[in-house]
């Protein structure tokens, strides 16, 4: 697995808990992952991750009229969704314990 | 249609400037239109918050946007490809059988019978090479006009690509028409094409059907909500274009009457686009009957000369033009007096002529 690879996973699974605490939309789940440190990810980046998470249906999308007038994609979490989450989160867990001994010697 | 010049027109500064160029990517970068216009309002909707909360726009795009615009529109969905190229097929299909419709009826004095008949679609094949060159060539002078170059014009780009796009038909037409024909039975390319085109349309509709009654209740919604929000941009952001053209309006007869020694304000001119307004209804009258003459004569003509065949045939395809050619006039002319209408309000309110008005869209 190259680092695009990686990332390419970790950020679906960080985008999908977002979206997991409750009905968001695009520039809301930009501006929270900014906050959290993902400084350099842009709209070129999160679009795909949200078609691709929309395509394998762990999240479904409505469209409604925003505040300032454009038609807006809300994002909601599925069942799917959730359970991949889950999942996503266990797996995590393994790889950075795993991780963390090899590189930093934590037991 | 989703008017993404209109969307520009509402966005300022830096956030206009990003989003003409990677709307001219994707509009000319061969993107599936439902592809390209679903990216487009979602990229307006983000644009128009962060403009909103004062941030910078690189910190959207990121600093590279050809890189952002290549993974932007990058469309990773199994079959996709495929369904692309079935999608071409068809309406290349359909433009072969309108075509051959329409020699068939134009070539009335053609007495051969049906089954001995030809259609030459070199001009079909001509269009489509035409197309493909442009489509390079066009990339490649997009990528340089919206990566390289600071100041962008679109419209112009749009024009010129228009030009050489005719300009290459009617060169190609004028160089090889008497020397290339590519003559294939009629009957063969009407059912070759025909079954194709009513396949492919078939096609979409099984696949509307086969939706969900809760995901077509969706779609409906969906739909209503998009048709609205794109009227609302083509209004909002037409406002600046109409705008500008009553300034332009406006300055020049000013100009006139002060040649004259006469004075002329915005409540005169205000006086004389009102006339304007006034006059829509029967300005969609007086085109109306206009686009039923060019419908009536020629199918009359045919009918005289006892084609009935071909008059009814030719009656259907005029009509089916005319009839959205005559729509779009009414809805624009609508539009513009809504718009004209807004303008003088606002002006009137504001106690400002048009040209002041038309300085707030800096």
């Amino acid at each position: 697995m190259d680092d695009t690879q990686l990332m390419k996973g970790i950020l679906e699974g960080c985008v999908l808990s977002v979206i997991s605490r409750g009905e968001t939309y695009g520039y809301e789940i930009l501006t929270q992952m900014e906050q959290v440190g993902f400084a350099d990810l842009g709209e070129g980046t999160l679009y795909p991750v949200l078609t691709r998470l929309d395509k394998n249906g762990y999240i479904s999308c409505r469209k409604a009229k925003s505040p300032l007038g454009p038609i807006r994609k809300y994002y909601t979490i599925t069942d799917t969704g959730k359970e991949r989450l889950e999942g996503f989160k266990e797996n995590y867990k393994k790889i950075t314990d795993s991780t963390n001994k090899v590189l930093f010697g934590e037991e | 249609m989703l008017n993404t010049f209109a969307m520009a027109n509402l966005l300022k500064g830096e956030y206009k400037e990003a989003f003409t160029k990677i709307d001219l990517y994707g509009g000319m970068g061969n993107i599936e239109n439902s592809i390209y216009e679903d990216r487009m309002a979602n990229l307006y909707d983000i644009f128009m918050e962060a403009q909103e909360e004062g941030k910078p726009v690189e910190k959207i795009i990121g600093k590279d946007i050809e890189a952002f615009c290549k993974e932007y529109f990058k469309v990773e969905e199994e079959g996709h490809k495929v369904r692309d190229f079935l999608r071409r097929v068809g309406y290349i299909m359909t433009v072969i059988f309108i075509y051959s419709i329409i020699d068939y009826v134009l070539l009335t004095d053609e007495k051969r019978p049906f089954m001995e008949r030809t259609v030459d679609l070199f001009p079909v094949v001509l269009g489509l090479v035409v197309g493909l060159v442009l489509i390079v060539v066009g990339h490649l002078v997009n990528k340089f006009l919206t990566f390289k170059k600071k100041k962008l014009h679109p419209t112009l780009y749009y024009i010129v690509v228009l030009i050489l796009f005719i300009a290459g038909i009617i060169g190609g037409v004028s160089a090889f028409s008497d020397k290339i024909d590519i003559l294939v039975p009629l009957y063969i390319v009407l059912i070759v094409s025909g079954v194709i085109s009513i396949a492919y349309i078939l096609i979409n509709i099984i696949a509307k059907l086969k939706k969900s009654d809760t995901s077509k209740k969706l779609d409906k919604e969906e739909k209503k909500i998009k048709k609205e929000f794109e009227e609302d941009v083509e209004f909002r952001g037409g406002l600046k274009d109409v705008a500008s053209g009553m300034a332009f309006r406006y300055k020049r007869r000013k100009k006139k009457a002060e040649k004259k020694g006469l004075e002329f304000t915005q409540a005169d001119y205000a006086k004389i686009v009102q006339k304007e307004i006034d006059s829509e209804k029967s300005y969609n009258i007086f085109m109306g009957v206009l686009f039923g003459i060019f419908v009536i004569v020629p199918v009359v003509h045919e009918f005289i000369t006892e084609n009935f065949v071909n008059g009814a045939i030719l009656g259907v395809i005029l009509a089916t033009i005319e009839i959205l050619i005559y729509r779009s006039f009414v809805k624009f002319n609508k539009v513009q007096n809504e718009s004209y209408r807004v303008i003088l309000a606002e002006c009137e309110e504001k106690e400002i002529d048009v040209v002041e008005y038309l300085k707030q869209f800096d």
